[in-house]
């Protein structure tokens, strides 16, 4: 969102406000050109022969999304059967998606079997009922390489304490189930945080899965998850996607020409290539002045948007109906009936009740972590494309509330006799 | 006066073949048709040679782009017609006296039957790629030394843009429908000027 002509405006020269008069706010706002600028970002970075991006729809999981992703070329990662479906709804062939789930029942895996999509295992009683069950069904092999890394204890995947994936100390069980049931590892996969900086990390990870690669002698990908970082705050730093590409895609064409085939380096960015591309908008219901502070309170609340709440995450405000404004001190709280701040003491353009404010960052883990906490309706979502706009998601209604709800009539008041 | 009208009317047709001209010659340059092609040179149809820029050292690839040649009308994934299966052949011929380290083709049929010929003369197999993410692909290519002269075979909209990406620019529209005798001649070479030749076929 830039500001032209004193003004915010999305790609295309698509006004917000106008978007939020339309549609009314509490609403979710994707650009479809941002997304695209991010996947491109990473095809240009990876130069290897076979490349596949699989977008890890769990960030952002409206079947729009999911096929627009479809159509740039990208693959699907997903971590439940529902995902699963809606991927093969929205128009992907089942081998260009793959199922990566952790701690689900053994008949949520055959279903997946079933639907014919690339299966990754993340544990050894599961990859042995695997074994004996589908030894003719390649599998992915998910390792923990025991890295600590990530933006915080709730993001960091892949260290020693995780409950994710199998040791890399474990990959002499894993050959033992392979070997006695005739099982085909095609992949192997690590996943070790989000919001990484630092490459190292990564090309410490990839030496650890080249070492176990070499091990297994009929692979076709390794999949070196995602994590990689993106700006939340104005001038934040990110990931040098780029330089990551240049060194992984060197070490990698190496490692292929060393294992004697050509493999296909996967990657399952979710964050990356739709966080910035989403803007949350809602309007300001309350200016509350304290002796301490001055809350801007809004239509919106943890219901909606969790992050700041659930990883104390940073999400940029800033006032859409006049950015021009004088700079002011705002807290902004939401209307849930507990502690739910957005942001504290943020500098932004003078408020005034009835305004419009804009969240950046909106696109990934936001929606999808929504809730109707407060019986709250979850906001609609729309889709900005080549500079129109487009509903994919209604905002809910009070039925929606009360759809799968039984009445069971037992409290019912009865009149008197 | 009279005479003065008779001169502006041949101005006028002048500039008016001129610009019918200039219509079917792209940069208002006009567009050869090649013959063959070997390690040096290119060679049209009118008897003309183009020299090639010179290879530097081992980092210099030679991309051979063209989209599919003529398709049918039958389904998501058409066959090539006669005149396509022809033109299939043709390419073969006219790369014969090149040395072709890898012919790559997306997973279509017309695609991998334009490249088919080429690859069966050279004794190569058919590499398939995703055009989707051939950026990726030109890339490796570009830095890996294996990669000398490379047939890429690709559509109206992917040609184009691996154009745009070898060139760094983004001038390259989408290929005409009815267009399929464009063929481009982009040579690479480490911490040199990227060079294109366009031609027919």
């Amino acid at each position: 969102m830039q500001i032209e002509n004193q003004m915010y405006k999305l790609t295309g020269g698509v006004d917000p406000l106008a978007l939020c008069e339309k549609y009314a706010c509490p609403l979710y706002v994707y650009d479809s050109a941002i997304m695209k600028r991010q996947y491109e970002r990473m095809v240009n970075a990876f130069k290897v022969k076979n490349l596949k991006i699989n977008y890890a729809c769990k960030a952002l999981s409206n079947i729009n999304v999911i096929q627009y992703f479809n159509s740039l070329g990208a693959g699907l990662d997903t971590v439940s059967i529902q995902e699963v479906e809606t991927g093969i709804k929205a128009g992907f062939e089942p081998q260009e998606i793959i199922y990566t789930p952790n701690c689900v029942s053994f008949a949520e895996i055959a279903e997946a079997v079933e639907a014919g999509v690339k299966i990754n295992i993340d544990n050894i009683s599961i990859l042995e009922q695997f074994g004996q069950t589908y030894p003719n069904v390649p599998v992915c092999v998910r390792i923990n390489p025991h890295i600590m890394a990530g933006g915080s204890s709730k993001i960091s995947v892949g260290h020693i304490d995780s409950k994710f994936g199998i040791s890399f100390h474990q990959v002499p069980h894993v050959k033992r189930i392979v070997e006695a049931t005739g099982l085909k590892v095609e992949g192997l996969h690590m996943h070790t945080g989000s919001d990484i900086l630092d490459s190292g990390v990564f090309l410490q990870g990839a030496e650890i899965l080249f070492n176990i690669a070499r091990e297994f002698k009929d692979l076709d990908y390794i999949d070196f998850g995602s994590g990689f970082k993106v700006p939340y705050k104005e001038g934040g730093v990110c990931t040098d996607i780029e330089d990551l590409g240049e060194k992984i895609s060197t070490r990698f064409n190496n490692f292929c020409q060393e294992y004697g085939k050509d493999l296909t380096l996967m990657f399952e960015p979710g964050k990356f290539l739709v966080s910035e591309a989403g803007y949350f908008f809602v309007k300001v219901n309350v200016i509350k002045q304290t002796t301490a502070n001055v809350f801007a309170g809004i239509d919106s609340g943890l219901n909606h948007l969790i992050r700041p709440m659930f990883y104390d995450s940073y999400h940029h405000i800033v006032n859409v109906s006049k950015p021009m404004g004088k700079t002011r001190i705002y807290t902004v709280v939401g209307y849930i009936c507990e502690t739910d701040t957005f942001g504290v003491n943020r500098k932004i353009a003078e408020i005034h009740e009835g305004d419009i404010l804009g969240m950046h960052n909106a696109g990934a883990y936001c929606q999808t972590m929504s809730s109707n906490y407060n019986s709250r309706y979850r906001p609609a979502e729309v889709l900005v494309h080549e500079g129109k706009d487009y509903l994919i998601r209604k905002r809910e209604t009070l039925n929606d509330l009360w759809r799968n709800q039984v009445e069971t009539q037992l409290f019912s008041k009865v009149a008197a006799e | 006066m009279k005479h003065t009208i008779n001169f502006l009317k041949i101005k006028l047709a002048v500039l008016f073949f001129a610009f019918l001209f200039f219509q079917s010659c792209p940069n208002g340059k006009a567009v050869k048709t090649i013959s063959s092609i070997d390690q040096k040179y290119l060679y049209t149809m009118d008897g003309k040679k183009i020299k090639l820029p010179a290879e530097k050292d081992t980092t210099t690839t030679t991309f051979i782009l063209v989209r599919h040649a003529e398709k049918g009308v039958n389904g998501k994934d058409p066959d090539l017609t006669p005149d396509g299966l022809q033109r299939a052949d043709d390419l073969a011929e006219i790369l014969k006296q090149i040395e072709v380290s890898h012919v790559f083709s997306t997973d279509y049929i017309r695609t991998k039957d334009t490249a088919r010929p080429t690859a069966v003369d050279k004794g190569l197999p058919l590499d398939i790629y995703n055009p989707s993410n051939q950026n990726s692909l030109l890339g490796h290519m570009v830095m890996d030394p294996d990669y000398k002269n490379v047939l890429l075979v690709g559509h109206s909209n992917s040609i184009p843009a691996a154009l745009n990406h070898l060139l760094a620019t983004s001038v390259y529209e989408n290929i005409d429908h009815e267009e399929y005798d464009n063929i481009y001649f982009v040579r690479t070479s480490d911490g040199e000027k990227t060079k294109l030749i366009s031609l027919k076929y």
